[in-house]
């Protein structure tokens, strides 16, 4: 059973938020456009990554690539949304975490090991935009309902993966080596943590649903 | 230096329950406060609202007022006045009474008599008598009696809702009465309209009125730039009334106003 969970239901929950996107498609805005792209791109990546584990192919190497693209992706979410400097930071930011994912997976952690180092910056620089805008949203005065503001829910579920998933990523070489059964309830926590963020995905792109229009006149 | 025991899995687990509760809370946290403060932005909003509305209200309230003075002022004082130039003249008797004589009576007379209907249309529009004695259908009904008398405008006018006009409060009635009256002149000024209709209808406790005209309409861009449409605006506004405008160029004006009672 817990394989079907780990294997099948937490990475196909993913075609939940992708629907909603591809059925609101002409309302999202550029930003949820990336987000929905990173969503295929994960996808993809998913199903590689599960048929190479299938075939006892070793997949680490896809984890070093993943992560690059997932923190251009994230980061390229964050920069339309925070705007100003972040227009300009961002950018240097991806070339930057590019350059020391080369090295790492070149010179420090090949591609018999877990990415732990790029991968726990990737999740403190992660957590860092979040709680950029969080900040940028609490001054906000558009008088929308929190609820009803799509981007809040998207940066919801990336946080609390994120920081969920944060000592995970900082010990996974030690965890890769542990025990069955530690195994299967690191992995179903982290794909509990992973149904979550979906799950909030999809409830963000499900408010970019026109919305009714009320006039008094 | 002591070998530690600490298992790394266990602490591990603990670090990723630990940060995921820390998170939630705080996303759960701030939510509530967000909320909590779009609540009182609202509601500050809703008192300012408030606000703006009873000053709108006092400003029409003393404008009626002004226009119930020189109203009465005009008809009482003016109105007198020119009806006793009419007897002085009347009376006026010179030693001969030649044709330039009569032709001076008969033209004075005519231009006094054209100044006293001036006179008495001026106050009766500026404070219709009629609906503080007679009540809203029948201050509109000799509105439209006067209109399609002049032949610029075909009225049609229909009372559906019963006993309903008569429950209606002065100050909401005049409200009404001068949307009404804006929306005649409306029509006459700018639709080049032929024909016009006006129904009250009433739904339990709420009155329709229901104002169409014939006329060249206009797009839907332009029908909050006119004045007449913002004074309209704020009387339905401090009476809290709602209504729908439907027009488009070559289609005809239409306005739905709708007004509870409760």
């Amino acid at each position: 059973m817990i394989y079907i969970y780990e294997w099948y239901i937490a990475p196909g929950a993913i075609l939940f938020p992708l629907i909603i996107a591809i059925v609101f498609y002409k309302r999202l805005d550029i930003s949820l456009k990336v987000m929905m792209f990173f969503l295929v791109f994960i996808a993809i990546m998913n199903t590689i990554i599960t048929v190479l584990s299938m075939k006892s192919i070793n997949n680490l190497f896809l984890v070093h690539i993943y992560t690059v693209f997932e923190f251009a992706f994230l980061s390229w979410f964050y920069k339309l949304q925070l705007k100003g400097l972040a227009n300009k930071i961002i950018p240097v930011l991806i070339g930057l975490f590019t350059l020391l994912c080369l090295v790492n997976y070149f010179f420090i952690q090949k591609s018999d090991q877990s990415n732990t180092y790029t991968r726990s910056i990737e999740a403190v620089i992660i957590i860092g935009y979040c709680i950029l805008l969080f900040s940028k949203q609490s001054l906000a005065e558009s008088g929308i309902p929190w609820r009803k503001i799509s981007v809040n829910w998207i940066n919801v579920g990336v946080l609390m993966y994120y920081s969920g998933c944060f000592f995970t990523f900082v010990f996974m070489n030690y965890l890769m080596k542990a025990s069955h059964l530690i195994n299967h309830i690191v992995w179903g926590a982290m794909d509990t943590l992973l149904l979550f963020e979906y799950i909030l995905f999809a409830v963000g792109f499900y408010q970019c649903k026109k919305q009714p229009i009320t006039s008094s006149y | 230096m002591q070998k530690t025991t600490d298992n790394i899995f266990i602490l591990v687990a603990i670090a990723t329950g630990g940060t995921f509760l820390m998170v939630a809370s705080f996303i759960l946290i701030y939510v509530r406060n967000q909320n909590k403060i779009l609540k009182q932005r609202q509601e500050l909003q809703q008192a300012q609202l408030a606000h703006q509305k009873e000053l709108l209200q006092v400003v029409i309230e003393s404008q009626e007022e002004e226009r119930k003075r020189i109203g009465r002022d005009l008809h009482d004082d003016v109105g007198a006045a020119i009806s006793s130039l009419r007897l002085i003249i009347e009376m006026f008797k010179p030693v001969a009474m030649d044709d330039t004589y009569h032709q001076f009576m008969e033209s004075s007379k005519g231009i006094i008599d054209k100044m006293m209907t001036d006179v008495r249309h001026i106050s009766h529009n500026l404070s219709p008598v009629s609906l503080t004695y007679y009540g809203l259908y029948h201050a509109i009904e000799e509105q439209c009696t006067i209109i399609n008398q002049s032949e610029k405008l075909d009225i049609n006018l229909t009372n559906n809702s019963g006993e309903f006009l008569e429950k209606l409060s002065l100050p909401v009635s005049t409200a009404l009465f001068r949307v009404l009256e804006e929306l005649l002149t409306n029509t006459m000024k700018h639709a080049r309209a032929t024909q016009s209709a006006i129904s009250f209808t009433a739904d339990n406790d709420t009155l329709i009125i229901d104002y169409t005209d014939n006329g060249k309409g206009m797009d839907e861009a332009s029908v909050k730039k006119g004045m007449g449409l913002q004074n309209i605006e704020s009387r339905l506004t401090v009476i809290n009334a709602t209504y729908t405008i439907e027009t488009a160029p070559g289609k005809g004006f239409n306005i739905k106003i709708k007004y509870s009672l409760t």
